[in-house]
């Protein structure tokens, strides 16, 4: 017997979590953003990180749910 | 761009070395591949450690596909951290201006100090330059003592011996000009001598 529970990671959990974690990020993207917006002195580098930014996010955020949809629809 | 007076003009803007930013980005790497290394190379963790995962932890639903989505989702907070990192490095700067030096500290995302002292209010400039490495790629502490008794600190500096130079030569064309103006007599006074 294991000193501690055991963790069940439901699919409902798995849903909670991507909630949680769009909230999160879009939460963080409006603040980068207004910083960037705001105190980007030297246009082209902070305009670089913008794109940058945008480009990775928008991956990472498809294989997310890619990966969510298939863990919770496969068969 | 900062906010400058009248006739103010930037003449030289250093910020932190891109070595402070690495360390960061090597932690971040290293957590974002430590998950890759249970899914496609499980023989390299220890075997009492797979038993505790595997006991300890049930995913429901496909289990290859679960675990992909808990990765991805790790690699998305992971490249907000590397956002917040980056802002921070990027934001922390020092200008000197024919006038002033203006030293921004940002602090994560919702603290942010400016401050400004003006070139003929500095007393004594400062370099250190800690360990082998921070000579080697260079990057060290400057520190700025002004006559208001106040110090102002920039730590990870780029290139800190040329950062200083700049000051205490503002500092001294500043200085010479104060004095031109003191030697040379007024209108008022040369009208009088004749």
């Amino acid at each position: 017997m294991l000193p501690f529970p055991t963790i069940v990671i439901e699919k409902t959990v798995l849903t909670v979590l991507l909630g949680v974690a769009l909230v999160l990020f879009a939460v963080m993207t409006i603040i980068f953003r207004y910083h960037w917006n705001r105190y980007g002195f030297s246009e082209p580098v902070v305009a670089k990180m913008r794109k940058l930014y945008g480009l990775v996010s928008a991956l990472l955020l498809g294989l997310a749910l890619i990966f969510y949809l298939l863990s919770v629809f496969a068969l | 761009m900062p906010p400058l007076e009248e006739s103010e003009r930037i003449l030289y803007t250093t910020r932190k070395h891109w070595f402070v930013l690495a360390g960061e980005i090597i932690v971040l790497l290293f957590l974002a591949v430590l998950p890759s290394v249970l899914l496609f190379a499980p023989y390299l963790v220890p075997a009492e450690i797979l038993v505790f995962l595997k006991e300890s932890v049930h995913l429901q639903g496909n289990f290859l596909f679960s675990v992909l989505f808990l990765w991805s989702l790790e690699l998305l907070t992971l490249w907000v951290f590397f956002a917040l990192f980056w802002t921070d490095y990027y934001f922390d700067v020092w200008f000197v201006t024919n006038f002033r030096v203006i030293a921004i500290d940002q602090k994560g995302m919702f603290n942010r100090s400016i401050s400004a002292f003006r070139l003929d209010m500095v007393q004594d400039a400062t370099v250190d330059v800690p360990g082998i490495l921070a000579t080697l790629i260079g990057f060290g502490t400057v520190r700025v003592q002004t006559a208001s008794d106040e110090s102002f600190k920039f730590r990870g500096a780029k290139a800190p011996n040329a950062l200083k130079e700049k000051i205490m030569e503002e500092h001294h064309r500043i200085q010479g000009e104060k004095q031109e103006v003191s030697i040379k007599p007024s209108p008022e006074e040369q009208i009088g001598r004749f």
